[in-house]
């Protein structure tokens, strides 16, 4: 199959079409969430009732009840990440894998991976599935060796992170397994008693690998290089390395700091990588992102120590984030300046955070180096309303100025805020939450990315595609 | 409308009535939506406020959120014509 995309920018002009509605209208602090990874986009509604999109067949449905504590309403938030439901074979062969888990549904198209034992780092897709207790999963490619009992492995399905506002309990924050279709309780130990004006909780995962290189052997306990490497020193602080082939394949570690040459993880290595490791440099799967609560403090969740840390950044926030506030994970820039690992402006490594309130303010936060900046850029003179939303994808910030539909489009590389087609559909009244997402169509070469938006006070969703 | 020619009782009265409907309908088409009402009244529509998806006082009305659903369908299924999957 071929996709010939013909549009040219100018000549064609972008163009929003209505798509199913939502099954419910949107009020005040409802959301979406989505993931490049996951087509399933998520659309809460309140403590109890959270509306699932699927783009491919334009339909709706409901996700089981969240039963949720706390209070929907201000600071209510969520993300999406990459990993599913974790663990160690109890049996298998060269396609399949024997789980303990209770799958209920098919999961065929989405990825596994090993991490540890027999076939540790090697990816698979899943052709099928048992359903029920004990499911055993075939995946399309065999693997080099059979899976054992040693043999662990994490699904790559998904989760739909759900943070509540108000005051905190012990089920104010619950993720969403698409695999097991459950809600699970995550802890709020560690963060204010209270949560409340807007949130948002930025999820990184290992979608996008922005480095992949074969070390060179010499590596410690705790570290692993390849010479004649360029890096900006400690620029992937806090991203995650993990070994996909060799010595050592499946291991994954946060980094703590880099040299030109060499990463030095946080913990040491159960084995050495040498000279026969392939490591990727990625997004941390394990951490997730909180700011909000009307501070400029922010915190950070550890989905392995199931602990949040309350950040101390070297430099902090220039101004309390307000109703209106947007945050989004940079990670799609295509300019060279961005892919070039040598060079510090890496993809995976800000949060683009633009503080609300009626305000223009940017603030940027830094992963690797703990630090907040204010960066001047070419900013018009709009206040980033409380309705509507923003979406990162393809290298710009797209934004939605409240109920009016007009957008904005804030080009990353160039930090410059430029005008953006309209959506001419009369909404409802403004309400705050962040409603847009995307979703991507890819055949080979070929990728047309596409926004959604559901409209304020209101059921519509719309799509548009981008030239 | 029968219900209207028992009432009056005459068929030129009736006749006019259903040329005041015409003319109604002409008036309506412009302005909104024409619909008879349960006991066969003529009624205009110039706003439905029992519509699900639309905030229809901002726009017009009705009709008019209806018009620019169809228009912009028609222009995203134009662009769509210019990709070619084979």
């Amino acid at each position: 199959m071929a996709t010939i995309n013909t549009l040219r920018k100018f000549l064609d002009r972008k163009q929003w079409e209505p798509c199913n509605y939502c099954p419910n209208g949107s009020t005040s602090n409802t959301f979406v969430a989505s993931s490049k990874a996951d087509p399933h986009k998520f659309f809460p509604l309140g403590n109890t009732t959270v509306a699932m999109y699927d783009p491919t067949d334009d339909g709706w449905t409901y996700l089981p009840n969240p039963s949720m504590g706390g209070t929907f309403g201000g600071g209510t938030c969520g993300g999406c990440g990459l990993q599913g439901p974790a663990g160690n074979a109890t049996a298998g062969t060269t396609t399949t894998i024997t789980t303990n888990l209770n799958l209920p549904s098919d999961l065929r198209g989405y990825r596994l991976r090993i991490t540890a034992g027999p076939n540790a780092g090697q990816e698979r897709t899943i052709l099928k599935n048992t359903l029920g207790a004990n499911s055993v999963i075939t995946v399309d490619t065999p693997f080099p060796t059979a899976i054992t009992t040693a043999s662990a492995y994490v699904l790559l399905t998904g989760r739909f992170y759900f943070f509540n506002g108000g005051t905190l309990s012990a089920s104010s924050f619950r993720y969403y397994d698409t695999a097991t279709n459950t809600w699970n309780n995550m802890s709020v130990t560690g963060l204010p008693a209270t949560w409340g004006t807007d949130g948002k909780l930025v999820v990184t995962d290992s979608t996008i690998q922005y480095v992949t290189s074969t070390s060179t052997g010499g590596n410690s306990s705790t570290t692993i290089g390849t010479s004649g490497k360029a890096w900006v020193a400690d620029a992937w602080r806090n991203f995650q390395v993990r070994i996909i082939s060799g010595t050592g394949a499946g291991q994954i570690r946060t980094i703590s700091n880099n040299s030109g040459n060499t990463l030095t993880v946080s913990a040491a290595w159960t084995t050495v990588p040498d000279n026969t490791s392939v490591y990727v440099i990625e997004g941390n799967d394990d951490y997730i992102y909180l700011m909000g609560n009307a501070s400029g403090t922010m915190y950070r969740y550890s989905l392995t120590a199931a602990t949040w840390t309350t950040l101390a950044p070297t430099t902090g926030r220039a101004g309390a984030p307000s109703n209106g506030m947007t945050a989004n994970w940079i990670n799609g820039v295509t300019a060279a300046d961005w892919l070039d690992e040598t060079l510090p402006q890496s993809n995976g490594r800000y949060i683009y955070s633009f503080r609300g309130n009626g305000s223009n303010a940017l603030d940027v936060y830094d992963i690797a180096s703990n630090s907040w900046s204010a960066p001047a850029y070419s900013a018009m003179n709009e206040a980033i309303q409380s309705s509507g939303g923003t979406e990162s994808i393809g290298g710009f910030l797209y934004i939605m100025l409240g109920s009016s539909g007009r957008m904005l489009k804030f080009n990353i590389a160039t930090n410059t805020m430029e005008p953006c087609s309209q959506l001419w559909y009369s909404q409802g009244s403004a309400i705050t939450g962040d409603r847009m997402f995307s979703h991507s169509y890819f055949d080979g070469g070929t990728r047309i990315d596409f926004l959604y938006y559901i409209t304020a006070s209101q059921n519509m969703l719309f799509r548009m595609m981008l030239i | 409308m029968m219900a209207l020619r028992n009432a009056f009782g005459g068929l030129a009265l009736q006749e006019t009535l259903a040329q005041i409907g015409v003319y109604a309908s002409r008036i309506a088409s412009s302005l909104g939506f024409m619909s008879y009402d349960t006991s066969g009244r003529l009624r205009v529509i110039l706003a439905d406020n029992a519509s699900p998806i639309s905030n229809m006082g901002a726009a017009g009305g009705y009709n008019m959120q209806y018009d620019q659903y169809g228009q912009m369908m028609q222009g995203a299924m134009n662009l769509r014509a210019r990709i070619n999957v084979s």
